[in-house]
């Protein structure tokens, strides 16, 4: 065990180190923009738990982030480097408008429905670069970022021609069934029972990576594929189910996000959750509680930024250097990790 | 012919960053109008010379004289300027352009950005003429077969100005005939004053073509020879020099078993249509080790890809208890006992960023002991990784240290319990004690030949003569991708003997036994 959990330690430890570093050079942009740098920092820091509705706004921010960060990590897990949730999650959310505005009168039916449309058109969806990447080992990265395009488009011209709403004056759907809503389980938040699907959907992908055979194979996949297909796993299938299930839960991801706070589909461009998902991802080492850990920790210095910049001098502008900072060290840590494994490679094949 | 020192090399030393020293004492002078065999095994050192020569690497110590001035070079535009250049095995050429585009690339003639290729046709075309090329300047270089494609990499070494032509392995990819030509080819180059190092392991052809040869071994330049004056035998000896000596025969434990695997005239064809095995037909049986021999490149991994599943036949059969796995997966191939050694334990054998307990299981991970339906059996996976570090002394922290925490000799034991665990029917191991200290190799050795007195069939690729001799019960020796001789009691050969049938210099008619 001691192993284990002394790397365990020391990766804590290092995003621990990349957090402070990041709130250092905050500050010392906090000093130069703002006129009262301590006051600011103060309500960045602690801003988000000064008030329930504060806290109900990380959480509320943290969901789609979150199901976007499980979706991605999965698939870095296996060693898929796929960025498809952003267009997965536009498409899905129209997939799940479409059955949300029906008038159905079947109860919260409507509401199962809707969810499982949009996950089953998520998984669809990453199934396409999911089979190029099995079949042909064309660029997944590549792949999904050209199908986040197609899959906007495609979605946008649905919510034109058949999901507008002809009395609005902006580009929006209908408005949703009341059924077809998430119900909010905090009050004073609007924070839905989208919160305890993430819940389960986090303690089963634990389950499924760590104590599944199937997250066996996912994982050797991910360290090295060469060396899964030496051992007999068949990387056609794994590489096209990963996706499939990732795509599944963006989707589902999607549907939570929109029939859980809005009445209504009001997206005119790609919400951006799929990228953030990436970026929880890389912070939680790829790891479905740490990528909800992360999508918190995101949430909570978005909402802390957002609190700066309405109360103080620093302009929101300014508030954004905090999370770049943050995604630079990340990055920086990840190419090192690289370099490291190349030198351990080249040492492992001979002693001489 | 008046010979003159082109180039010098004089105590050229190169240790790379992670310590390991590739070459060292190395003095050859190249002359001009000669051509000078560099041979060695692999590992010997060829190719970082090469590189040193032609400016890809720097030496860590010594200098290198060209035309009597010394120089360092810090890349191959460098060498290329000084008029040295270099035709590699893999050939460096753009497929969808023309052989004169292909010569031209680098060096494009044009004014004010407009490529003017066709104002070089005329040398070009002079230079086929001068040098008895026989090509058309606008054939796609995709529609060229192999002995021309090398021909167009020769010609731009040319149009370069060279006047040193390295040649890596050359004939490698060569059918017979065409090697033929290309020694024609060379023999003229050699007339017009070029320098022509070559570098190779085949020694008939060495022997053939060259004007002295310079043996390598373990990074060091052993002797250099006039080839006139020389046999292959002595050669192949210098190259192969003393080594560790094993013995088991104590160990060896009397077996008698039925055929476990047999291969019946198989053939494999590789993607440029080149027959890289030819007819292979060999058994392996329960409670035997057959050893592999060779050259490297004569077939060997071709054969391994084949038999494990990575490459499909073109023809014949492979059967594993009398069924044909030929056309199947390699899960399908596993589940009826078949397992594998990896030569590049890194690569394909574990995952480095994995703990042990994660790659010791890998190739049963599916199997009712350690795995239910769905879930991982995890007490039991802990169970099984824990008797396999005691069983194999695997020296760690603990199941769950990293995979690239752990020693070359440690990562090859690793690999070895996973694959020896199912005590599966036939085992493939393909260099398994490379890189590993003598230590770990005699374990590895041991195990193998208590899984044979178990009754394994055991098929070992192994480019260390003495580990085959130790360890085999039969010696195979493949030649450009056919089976050139069989001989048992491989003990009792000499090195010297099974030497001569790997440089393709000695074939057997029939199966003879090596013992009396």
């Amino acid at each position: 065990m001691s192993d284990k959990r002394l790397e365990l330690k020391f990766e804590m430890m290092k995003t621990a180190v990349v957090v402070l570093i990041t709130l250092v050079v905050s500050f010392l942009v906090f000093l130069i923009f703002s006129k009262e740098p301590v006051y600011s920092f103060q309500l960045l820091l602690a801003g988000p738990l000064l008030s329930i509705r504060n806290l109900g706004n990380v959480i509320e921010a943290a969901l789609p982030i979150a199901f976007a960060g499980i979706s991605t990590s999965l698939l870095f897990k296996s060693g898929l480097f796929n960025l498809g949730a952003e267009g997965i999650f536009y498409f899905s959310g129209i997939v799940a408008t479409a059955v949300a505005v029906q008038p159905l009168h079947i109860g919260k039916i409507q509401l199962l429905l809707a969810l499982l449309a949009a996950a089953l058109a998520g998984g669809a969806a990453a199934s396409i670069s999911g089979f190029f990447k099995a079949k042909y080992d064309a660029n997944e990265l590549v792949i999904s970022l050209m199908m986040n395009t197609i899959l906007y488009g495609f979605g946008f011209y649905i919510l034109k021609t058949k999901l507008k709403d002809l009395d609005s004056v902006g580009v929006v759907s209908m408005p949703f069934a009341e059924n077809a809503k998430l119900s909010t389980i905090i009050p004073g938040t609007r924070i839905s029972s989208g919160l305890i699907i993430l819940i389960v959907l986090t303690a089963l992908m634990w389950v499924l990576l760590y104590k599944t055979k199937y997250g066996y194979a996912m994982r050797i996949t991910g360290y090295n594929k060469k060396f899964a297909v030496y051992s007999g796993m068949n990387f056609f299938v794994i590489t096209l189910m990963v996706h499939i299930l990732s795509g599944c839960i963006a989707g589902l991801g999607s549907a939570v996000e929109i029939l859980g706070i809005s009445d209504r589909f009001t997206w005119s461009a790609l919400p951006g959750y799929g990228f953030d998902g990436a970026l929880v991802a890389m912070i939680g080492r790829n790891h479905p509680i740490g990528s909800v850990f992360a999508a918190l920790g995101l949430a909570y210095l978005r909402t802390g930024c957002m609190i700066t910049a309405r109360n103080t001098d620093v302009p929101s502008e300014v508030a954004c250097i905090v999370e770049i900072t943050l995604v630079l060290l990340i990055t920086s840590d990840i190419v090192l990790r690289r370099y490291k494994q190349k030198k351990i490679m080249e040492r492992g094949r001979g002693d001489e | 012919m008046e010979s003159k020192k082109v180039l010098e090399l004089y105590d050229i030393e190169k240790i790379y960053g992670n310590g390991v020293v590739a070459n060292k004492e190395i003095n050859i002078a190249f002359e001009k109008n000669e051509i000078h065999a560099i041979v060695g095994e692999n590992g010997a050192g060829k190719t970082t010379l090469m590189k040193m020569i032609f400016g890809l690497e720097e030496p860590t110590k010594g200098k290198i004289l060209l035309n009597g001035e010394e120089i360092s070079f810090k890349s191959p535009l460098d060498a290329a300027q000084m008029g040295i250049g270099m035709v590699h095995q893999h050939f460096m050429l753009v497929p969808s352009f023309t052989i004169l585009e292909n010569i031209l690339l680098g060096r494009e003639p044009a004014s004010a950005g407009i490529l003017k290729l066709q104002k070089e046709r005329e040398n070009v075309e002079a230079l086929c003429r001068e040098y008895q090329f026989d090509l058309n300047l606008d054939d796609r270089v995709e529609n060229l077969n192999v002995g021309n494609k090398q021909k167009v990499e020769i010609l731009k070494v040319l149009y370069q100005k060279a006047d040193i032509i390295i040649l890596d392995e050359p004939t490698a990819v060569l059918t017979p005939q065409e090697t033929e030509k290309l020694f024609q080819q060379l023999i003229l180059l050699k007339g017009m004053g070029k320098t022509i190092i070559f570098i190779s392991h085949k020694l008939n052809e060495v022997k053939q073509i060259s004007d002295r040869i310079t043996v390598l071994r373990k990074g060091r330049v052993i002797s250099t020879h006039i080839t006139a004056e020389v046999e292959a035998e002595q050669i192949s000896e210098l190259m192969i020099g003393r080594r560790v000596t094993y013995s088991y025969e104590e160990l060896r434990e009397k077996t008698s078993g039925e055929v476990v695997l047999s291969v019946e005239h198989m053939t494999y064809r590789n993607k440029d249509g080149k027959e890289a095995l030819k007819d292979i037909d060999f058994q392996v049986k329960a409670g035997e080790i057959v050893g592999i021999v060779g050259v490297e490149g004569n077939g060997q991994t071709e054969l391994v890809d084949a038999l494990f599943g990575y490459k499909k036949i073109t023809s014949g059969a492979i059967l594993l208890n009398g069924t044909d796995i030929s056309k199947m997966n390699i899960k399908s191939r596993r589940n009826l006992g078949l397992s594998y050694i990896p030569e590049d334990r890194m690569v394909q054998g574990s995952a480095a960023d994995g703990n042990i307990r994660e790659n010791i299981i890998s190739s049963f991970y599916c199997e009712p002991s350690v795995s239910g339906r769905v879930f991982m059996k995890n007490q039991a996976v802990s169970e099984v990784t824990d008797e396999l570090i005691g069983r194999f002394d695997i020296l760690c922290n603990g199941a769950d240290s990293k995979i690239s925490s752990l020693s070359g000799g440690n990562i090859q034991k690793v690999v070895f319990a996973r694959e020896s665990y199912m005590s599966g029917r036939l085992m493939i191991a393909e260099q398994p004690t490379r890189g590993v200290d003598v230590g770990s190799a005699s374990l590895i050795h041991k195990a193998l030949i208590k899984l044979r007195n178990e009754g394994t069939a055991i098929l070992m690729f192994s480019a260390d003569l003495s580990e085959a001799q130790a360890v085999c019960d039969k010696i195979l020796v493949l030649y450009s991708g056919e089976i050139k001789a069989e001989l048992y009691e491989p003990g009792r050969i000499t090195e010297k003997e099974i030497g001569l049938y790997m440089l393709g210099l000695k074939q057997q008619d029939k199966k003879v036994s090596g013992g009396n």
